[in-house]
C-alpha cells in the first residue's frame, strides 16, 4: 500500500529532524550526562545517611535510591524537551510551510513524539546504562534484570510526560502559555499530589498507625497514586520490581493491585491518552 | 488548475473570507490584489489547508486537498507571506529537509540556491541570514521539484530593487516551463507586470476577476490623453470643457490630462486647433490598473 509507505516516510522525516537537532544542540549528551552523574552520587553516597558508609552500593539499592529523584527530574526532562514542538514552531512561523508539505497533520505530530521520544530513550539508556555497568563493575551483577527492566519503566515514565507535553504544545497559542502549563503539570503531579492527597485523606477523617514501622493506608489512596499520578505510577513500578518494602524507614503494605504491570499500564496510558488527545487538537487546529 | 467556491470564514464574528469564488486557469499567472486585510493571506491558507474554511471548497488539479494530501500537496510550491525556517539550520540544510518531505532528489538544490543569488551562503545558519535573505531562500524552497502550481503570498516583501527582480525573473521562468502561478500582493505595479489575470479581493469578497485589459472595458474606464500644449494649460482647460465626449480635463505637470471616449480623440485636437493653441505632444494611456483598483475598492480608502 503506496499511502502507508508514504506516510511512515514522512513520520520518519519529521521524527529524524526532531532528532538530530537534538544531536546538534548537545541536549543527548547533556541529558545522558544528567542521568550518569545522578545515578552514580546516589549510587556512592546512597548508604551515607542511612548506613553511614560510603561506596558504590548493588543495583537494587541504587534504583530505590533513584526512585524519588527519578520521579521529579524525568518530568523535567520530557517537559523542557517536548513543550515548544508545536507551538514553537507555530510562533516562529516554521510550521506554516512544514503544513504545506505533502505530510498530513497527524504524520507530523506522530513524527515529532516519535523523534523527540528517541531522543528521551536514547539519553536515559546511555546514561543509565553507562552508571549501570559502573555500579556492576564496582558492586557486582545481582539484580541486573531488575535493573535493565527499570531501564524501560523509566523510559515509559518519560514518554508519558513527553505526551503531555506535545498535548500543551499544540494547546497553547503562545510557547510562553506553554512553558507555564508544563510547570504547571509538574508541579501538580510531580510535587504537590501527595501532599494533597494525603491532607485529604486527614481531612476527611483517616487515620493511620505507624505500628510496628508499617504505614497502613487504605486501598482506594494507592489506586488514586496509581491512576492520577504518573510520577507515583514509576515509584511504584520501581519498587516492586524489587520487592522493595521500605521507604524512608518505614515498611510500606501494598495492596494486591499495586504490581510493575499495573504501574507501567498506568504509564502507558498516560502516555497514549494526552496524545491521542493532541493529535485531535492538532488536526483541529487554525493556522 | 486551481478552483475556489464559496470559501467563507469568519474570526470572532467577523467575514474575512465571504463566499469567494475565484479559478486559476492551467498555465496562467494570476495576480491576487486587495488591500492589506482583504483576506488574500486567510484564503491562500485555506487553498492549503492550513486554516479550515467554515463552508466551501477548493479542488486543486480537479481533486480536493482531503483526497491525496500526499499526491497534490507533492505538486505544489508554497510561499507563505513572512516566512521563517529552521534558525539552526544552514540554507541547504533546509532546502535537503524540504526536498526529503516533497520526496525529490537532493541534487540540483545548491543551483537552485545560486538562482536566487545565494550560492555563497549555502552552509550558513539561516538565523545569521538577513529578511530578504530569507525571502530569497523561501522563494528557492518553493521552487523545489519543479512544482505544477506555485503559491505565493507577496513574494517580493521585504526586498530591494535587485532582489525583487532576481524573484520576478525566477517567477516569469517557472511560468514558461509550463508552471501555474498564483501570486498574492499589494503593489498594483507588480500584478500589471506578471499576471495575465488578476483577482482582485476586497473585505474578503472578489470583486472583480479578468485580464487587466478586460476589467478596465466592462468598467467602462476611459482612456487618457495626454497632451503638452504651446499656451498657458489654463486657457486649453476652457476651450475643451465644452468638448462633446469629453468627462474631465485636468492639468498634471504641466500637462493636459483629458479623459474622454475613444471617439473623441479628434475632436480634442480639432478644438485645439481651432483656438490656436498647438500641441507639442500628445499621448494615449490605457486605463491603468490602478484605476480598476481604485473603482473596484472604493477610491476613498489609501492604496500603496
Amino acid at each position: 500500500m503506496s499511502l502507508g509507505r508514504r506516510s511512515a516516510r514522512a513520520v520518519w522525516i519529521v521524527a529524524k529532524k526532531e532528532f538530530m537537532d537534538n544531536v546538534r544542540n548537545r541536549w543527548i549528551v547533556a541529558i545522558s550526562g544528567v542521568f550518569v552523574a545522578l545515578t552514580l552520587v546516589i549510587s556512592y553516597f546512597g548508604a551515607a545517611a542511612a548506613q553511614g558508609r560510603t561506596g558504590f552500593q548493588g543495583l537494587e539499592d541504587t534504583v530505590t535510591g533513584m526512585i524519588s529523584i527519578a520521579s521529579l527530574l524525568v518530568p523535567i526532562l520530557a517537559l523542557m524537551l517536548g513543550y515548544a514542538a508545536i507551538v514553537g514552531e507555530r510562533e516562529q512561523g516554521s510550521l506554516l510551510l512544514l503544513l504545506a508539505m505533502p505530510v498530513t497533520r497527524l504524520e507530523v505530530a506522530l513524527g515529532k513524539f516519535l523523534g523527540l521520544g528517541a531522543v528521551l530513550a536514547v539519553s536515559i539508556v546511555a546514561g543509565l546504562g553507562v552508571s549501570g555497568a559502573v555500579v556492576v563493575a564496582a558492586a557486582g551483577a545481582e539484580g541486573i534484570a531488575g535493573y535493565l527492566a527499570f531501564i524501560g519503566g523509566t523510559i515509559v515514565f518519560a514518554l508519558a510526560f513527553l505526551s503531555l507535553a506535545l498535548l500543551m504544545s499544540t494547546v497553547a497559542r503562545r510557547r510562553s502559555t506553554a512553558i507555564g502549563l508544563a510547570v504547571l503539570t509538574w508541579f501538580l503531579l510531580a510535587v504537590i499530589f501527595d501532599t494533597v492527597l494525603f491532607g485529604l485523606f486527614i481531612a476527611t477523617g483517616g487515620t493511620f498507625s505507624l505500628a510496628g514501622g508499617t504505614i497502613n493506608l487504605p486501598d482506594w489512596f494507592f489506586a488514586a497514586e496509581l491512576i492520577v499520578a504518573p510520577p507515583d505510577a514509576f515509584g511504584y513500578f520501581g519498587f516492586t520490581l524489587f520487592s522493595i518494602e521500605q521507604t524512608f524507614g518505614f515498611r510500606v503494605a501494598l495492596p494486591w493491585f499495586v504490581s510493575s504491570g499495573t504501574s507501567l499500564l498506568s504509564l502507558a496510558t498516560w502516555t497514549a491518552v494526552p496524545l491521542v488527545l493532541a493529535l485531535w487538537r492538532f488536526r483541529r487546529l487554525d493556522l | 488548475m486551481l478552483e475556489v467556491d464559496g470559501l467563507t470564514k469568519s474570526y470572532d464574528g467577523l467575514r474575512a473570507v465571504d463566499d469567494l469564488r475565484l479559478s486559476v486557469r492551467r498555465g496562467e499567472v494570476y495576480g491576487f490584489l486587495g488591500p492589506n486585510g482583504a483576506g488574500k493571506t486567510t484564503t491562500i491558507k485555506m487553498v492549503l489547508g492550513l486554516t479550515h474554511p467554515d463552508a466551501g471548497r477548493v479542488r486543486i488539479g480537479g481533486r480536493d486537498l482531503a483526497e491525496d494530501a500526499h499526491g497534490i500537496k507533492r505538486r505544489i510550491g508554497f510561499l507563505p507571506e513572512r516566512i521563517a525556517f529552521y534558525n539552526n539550520l544552514t540554507a541547504l540544510q533546509t532546502l535537503r529537509f524540504y526536498a526529503e518531505l516533497k520526496g525529490v532528489p537532493r541534487n540540483g538544490l545548491v543551483d537552485l540556491l545560486g538562482s536566487v543569488g545565494l550560492r555563497e551562503v549555502a552552509d550558513r545558519r539561516v538565523g545569521t541570514f538577513s529578511k530578504g535573505m530569507v525571502q530569497l531562500l523561501g522563494v528557492a524552497q518553493a521552487m523545489i521539484g519543479d512544482p505544477e502550481l506555485l503559491i505565493l503570498d507577496e513574494p517580493t516583501s521585504g526586498l530591494d530593487p535587485n532582489w525583487t527582480r532576481t524573484v520576478k525573473d525566477r517567477i516569469r521562468e517557472a511560468n514558461a516551463r509550463g508552471c501555474t502561478v498564483f501570486f498574492s500582493s499589494h503593489i498594483l505595479g507588480e500584478v500589471h507586470e506578471l499576471a495575465d489575470r488578476v483577482g482582485i479581493i476586497d473585505r474578503g469578497r472578489l470583486v472583480a476577476e479578468d485580464t487587466v485589459a478586460n476589467l478596465g472595458r466592462s468598467l467602462d474606464l476611459k482612456p487618457r490623453l495626454r497632451l503638452a500644449v504651446d499656451a498657458p494649460p489654463n486657457a486649453a482647460v476652457g476651450v475643451l470643457e465644452g468638448v462633446e465626449g469629453v468627462t474631465h480635463v485636468d492639468i498634471e505637470g504641466g500637462e493636459l490630462v483629458v479623459i474622454c471616449d475613444p471617439a473623441a480623440k479628434a475632436r480634442v485636437l480639432g478644438a485645439l486647433a481651432a483656438a490656436g493653441i498647438q500641441v507639442r505632444d500628445f499621448r494615449t494611456e490605457e486605463p491603468s490598473l490602478e484605476e480598476v483598483f481604485l473603482r473596484v475598492t472604493g477610491a476613498r480608502r489609501s492604496v500603496r
